[in-house]
C-alpha cells in the first residue's frame, strides 16, 4: 500500500516555508503564536497598546530572519518567547521603569472595547497592579512559567538562565506577589462587600 | 463549630489563593488588526526582499554583459595580434638556424668518430 507523504506542518518546516515566501505558512504561524506572545507582552509591559507593538516587532524579526533558519538551534516557540521577551526588557529599560506604584496600569481604559472586560474583573485588576510592582526578571519568570504554562526548563532556555535560577526567580516573585495581595485577600477571595471596598480604597 | 487552620495549612491556603488569582487574572482581547498587520508585515519583509534580489540580479546581468564584452575583446586584440604578425618574418642567420637544429648542425656519429680517431693517435 502507497503512503502518501504528511505534510510537515511543525513549526520549524513553517518558518522554512515563510521564509521562502510562502504566504499560508506566515499565517498559520501567526494563527498558532500570536495570541500567547502578545498575551506574554502584556503580562510584561501592562498595556494592550504596547503589547500589541511588542508583537508585531517579535513576528517582524522573525519575518526578517526566517530564511535563516536553522532547525538544530533552539525550539521554534523558545527562540520566539526568547525574541519577544528581550524586547519587553527591553522597552522596561527604555521607559526606565521603576519599580513602584506608579506602574500600576491605569483602571479605566480610554479606548472602550475588549479591555474593559479585562479590567472589568476586578481580580484581574489588583493582579495587573501587584504585577506591575515586581521587578522585571520575576515578572518575566511569573508570565512564562505561570500565564504561559511553560515548563521551568522551557523558561530557563528562553530566559537563557538555569532552571535553579528560574526557580528562584519564581519563588521571590510568588512571596512578593503574596505580600502585594494581602492586603485585598477579602477582596478578592470576594467576602468583601463593595462598601468595605470602597472604603479600603 | 469550624476548625480554624492551623499554621501549617496557612501558607497551602495563601499559595492556593494566589493561584486562584492568578489563573484568573485574564489579558484582553488584541486589537483585531494585529494579525492582519502582522501578516501585512511579512507581506512587505517579503516585498523589501524580491526588491533586493532584482536589484542584485539586475547588478548580476549587467556584470555578466559586461564580463562577456571583455572576453570577446581580449579575444578580437588576440586575434588582431596573431594576423598582424602572422606574415612577419625575420631573417635567420645560418648560426641561428645551426642551433635552432642541434642535431642537424652536428654529425655527432662523425665526432665521435674523430675524436676516437685522435685518441688513437695519442
Amino acid at each position: 500500500m502507497v503512503r502518501l507523504a504528511q505534510p510537515d506542518d511543525s513549526d520549524e518546516a513553517l518558518v522554512r516555508l515563510a521564509g521562502r515566501g510562502d504566504r499560508a505558512a506566515a499565517t498559520l504561524l501567526i494563527e498558532r503564536h500570536t495570541d500567547k506572545i502578545y498575551a506574554g507582552c502584556f503580562r510584561m509591559l501592562g498595556d494592550r497598546a504596547s503589547a500589541e507593538d511588542a508583537a508585531q516587532e517579535t513576528f517582524l524579526r522573525l519575518w526578517k530572519n526566517a530564511h535563516r533558519w536553522k532547525p538544530q538551534g533552539a525550539k521554534f516557540e523558545t527562540w520566539l518567547y526568547r525574541v519577544a521577551m528581550n524586547y519587553c526588557l527591553d522597552q522596561l529599560r527604555k521607559m526606565g521603569r521603576e519599580i513602584n506604584e506608579d506602574t500600576i496600569p491605569e483602571r479605566a481604559d480610554p479606548a472602550p472595547g475588549p479591555a474593559d472586560n479585562y479590567f472589568a474583573g476586578e481580580q484581574s485588576f489588583a493582579m495587573a497592579g501587584a504585577l506591575a510592582t515586581l521587578p522585571d526578571r520575576q515578572r518575566l519568570a511569573i508570565t512564562l512559567c505561570h500565564f504561559q504554562e511553560l515548563s521551568n526548563i522551557e523558561a530557563a532556555a528562553i530566559m537563557e538562565v538555569s532552571v535553579e535560577a528560574v526557580e528562584s526567580l519564581l519563588a521571590r516573585a510568588r512571596r512578593t506577589l503574596r505580600d502585594r495581595l494581602a492586603p485585598m485577600k477579602p477582596y478578592l477571595t470576594g467576602t468583601m462587600s463593595d462598601d468595605a471596598i470602597t472604603n479600603a480604597n | 463549630m469550624t476548625q480554624s487552620p492551623t499554621p501549617t495549612d496557612k501558607p497551602q491556603e495563601d499559595a492556593a489563593a494566589l493561584n486562584a488569582v492568578l489563573n484568573e487574572a485574564g489579558v484582553p482581547e488584541p486589537s483585531a488588526s494585529l494579525k492582519r498587520d502582522i501578516l501585512a508585515a511579512y507581506d512587505g519583509v517579503q516585498q523589501n526582499r524580491r526588491t533586493g534580489f532584482a536589484r542584485v540580479s539586475g547588478l548580476f546581468d549587467r556584470f555578466q554583459v559586461a564580463s562577456a564584452a571583455a572576453l570577446a575583446g581580449v579575444s578580437m586584440l588576440g586575434l588582431t595580434a596573431g594576423v598582424l604578425t602572422a606574415n612577419s618574418s625575420a631573417a635567420l642567420s645560418p648560426e641561428d638556424e645551426l642551433y635552432a637544429y642541434a642535431e642537424d648542425g652536428f654529425d655527432l656519429a662523425q665526432l665521435e668518430d674523430e675524436e676516437l680517431d685522435q685518441w688513437a693517435r695519442e
